[in-house]
């Protein structure tokens, strides 16, 4: 190895010696480096301008948005919040631009968490569906997951 | 021509068809530490150098062009970038280009829309070459090189992350054009970031080109002559690295490619090295190229988006695009409904297989990482294939719930699943 070659590694090496080390730590990277202003993640829907018009239900390419109605001022949508992919596709595509995307990144429990409370959200609720009977249908379908996650722990064991 | 050609597609091995001469036989994958995915190469030797190496593929069953067909237009929109994990904005720019020419509407699409949409695509091709010559240089045993390379990379994902919310999965591309716009202070912002990158880029070149130590191991491995290109009919960067200067950007160009100012790179020398500097140099070259748009974009005005109609007229289609890996293709048939007759993509990948088979021949095995590598193996691009029964002919679909739900019916009573 010629000498000039010696010479730049030594150089490198301390330089390098004296900068420390490159990685961070994850939540000193956080704290220099926060997620993008407009990161996408699950919806949330503003419940004055909806009308319950069940287009970002038939778009939702998972099928994690639900929804039950009696007209347009009443009923609900919600949401199973580790099947969203957080594509966007329900805002694009709503007529009244009822829906906007979070900025908090909100990660799925596991795949199999279906009786998990907070895998559920009402993310809309309008009229008589507000309050209690919102609260009763969002506990019928926990119950329901609760039976599928019963039948995986079988399975498991 | 005949007798030259055997096929190398093979399930193998009862040794009933090895070739002549070879005295052992290796088999790399489907589980092996040198690769993320799933492929089985069987490698024939006589000593340490390769006979013939032979390929099966289909472990990654996938059905997703089954899926597409249960899914309405718009919601596959979202389905098809998860083709591929790295090149997820190509397949959605073939897919749209697809819908909007069955819809009749590929020319309402607004200048704007189509600069965004090539934006997305080079910056994915940016950090899809980025993350190949990291990974070849681990392979090849430099992992100081590995790992600049993917620290250099994180400045073009933190400007995808900017622009379109998402790291890998930028996912702006819509049926009748995008569905975020590029705002000036995005613009600004990512400016002094790219050029960054481009000084970086030089860097990483210079190392590649100079440093003896990864030089010797990527110089005259695996040569590709251009007459044995010829024959194998690898595309993508494969193809250019052996002197055929064939991109579809420039023979069929699609959005706005034949308005900026670019080049085709191409090597003639056919080694692992000439595939590398062209990635390297169409690094550089889409570096330039995201500086051009985001120029043009100062000027560029139209709708973001125009109204298509969910329900598709009926048709047939076929699109392509140039993919970080190749040529992508995309044919879909229409039946007049809101949902697809029948989707076909033949990723990039597979079209290099037959090359990279190639390259082995009379190598020695301690090079086949490398070559293994060359052509940026993607397994997700090879195949995509619907599970039907064989013995009965049954096709289903299930959902998660029922297929949970089968196996432990399978497992309680235990019989077979299907
Ligand atoms: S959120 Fe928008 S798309 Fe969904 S039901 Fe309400 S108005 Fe319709
Ligand atoms: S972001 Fe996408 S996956 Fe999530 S609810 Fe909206 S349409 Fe469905």
């Amino acid at each position: 190895m010629s000498k000039k070659k010696l010479l730049v590694m030594g150089r490198e090496v301390i330089k390098n010696q004296a900068k420390g080390p490159v990685t961070l730590h994850i939540s000193e990277r956080l704290e220099k480096h926060p997620p993008p202003e407009d990161i996408r993640t699950i919806p949330r829907i503003i419940e004055e301008k909806c009308i319950m018009c069940g287009t970002c239900v038939k778009v939702c390419p998972t099928h994690c948005l639900w929804m039950e109605k009696d007209d347009k001022d009443n009923g609900m949508i919600w949401l199973l919040r580790p099947q969203c992919m957080w594509c966007g596709h329900c805002q694009t595509y709503c007529p009244k631009d009822a829906i906007h995307i979070d900025r908090e990144p909100s990660l799925s429990v596991s795949l199999f968490s279906f009786n998990v409370r907070q895998d559920y959200e009402m993310i809309c609720a309008k009229g008589s569906f507000k309050g209690e009977k919102a609260e009763k249908k969002l506990a019928e379908v926990i119950e329901e997951g609760a039976k599928t996650i019963k039948e995986i722990e079988e399975f498991r064991s | 021509m005949a007798e030259d050609f055997r096929s190398r597609f093979r399930v193998l091995t009862d040794g009933s068809d090895t070739p002549l001469g070879a005295d052992h036989h290796i088999f790399i994958g489907p589980q092996h530490p040198w690769a993320e995915e799933p492929a089985h190469f069987i490698i024939h030797l006589k000593g340490e150098r390769v006979v013939e190496a032979n390929i099966r593929i289909g472990f990654n069953l996938r059905g997703m062009e089954k899926a597409m067909e249960a899914r309405t237009w718009r919601q596959n929109t979202m389905l098809i970038p998860r083709a591929c994990g790295i090149c997820s904005a190509v397949h959605q720019n073939v897919y749209v280009r697809l819908v909007e020419r069955l819809a009749g509407i590929e020319d309402q699409v607004s200048e704007r829309a189509k600069l965004i949409r090539m934006f997305s695509c080079e910056a994915e091709r940016v950090h899809s070459h980025m993350l190949w010559y990291g990974i070849l240089a681990h392979d090849a045993g430099f992992d100081t090189l590995f790992h600049v390379t993917w620290r250099d990379r994180e400045i073009i994902m933190d400007i995808v992350e900017d622009i379109s919310g998402n790291r890998v999965n930028p996912a702006l591309m819509l049926i009748g054009g995008v569905k975020r716009d590029l705002p000036k202070e995005k613009a600004d912002k990512a400016r002094p970031m790219i050029n960054d990158l481009i000084k970086q880029v030089e860097y990483h070149k210079k190392v590649f080109t100079e440093e003896t130590s990864i030089v010797n191991r990527l110089e005259n491995v695996g040569v590709l002559t251009k007459e044995d290109a010829k024959k194998v009919t690898p595309n993508g960067p494969t193809a250019r690295g052996s002197g055929l200067p064939y991109d579809i950007r420039k023979t069929f160009p699609y959005e706005l490619y034949d308005d900026i100012d670019w080049n085709v790179v191409y090597y003639t020398e056919g080694d692992v090295l000439a595939t590398t500097l062209v990635r390297l140099d169409e690094t550089l070259e889409s570096l330039r190229m995201l500086n051009q748009i985001l120029d043009r974009l100062e000027t560029a005005s139209g709708e973001l988006l125009q109204r298509v109609k969910p329900r598709i007229s009926e048709g047939k289609y076929m699109t392509r695009a140039e993919a970080p890996r190749g040529e992508d293709i995309h044919y879909g048939i229409a039946n007049g409904t809101d949902k697809p007759e029948r989707y076909k993509i033949r990723a990039p990948s597979l079209g290099n297989i037959d090359a990279t088979l190639k390259r082995m021949d009379g190598e020695y095995i301690a090079d086949m990482p490398v070559i293994l590598r060359s052509y940026d193996p993607c397994f997700s691009c090879t195949n995509r294939v619907m599970i039907i029964n064989q013995s009965t002919g049954e096709k289903k679909i299930m959902g998660q719930d029922e297929f949970a739900r089968r196996a432990i019916k399978a497992k309680k009573y235990n019989r077979p699943f299907f």
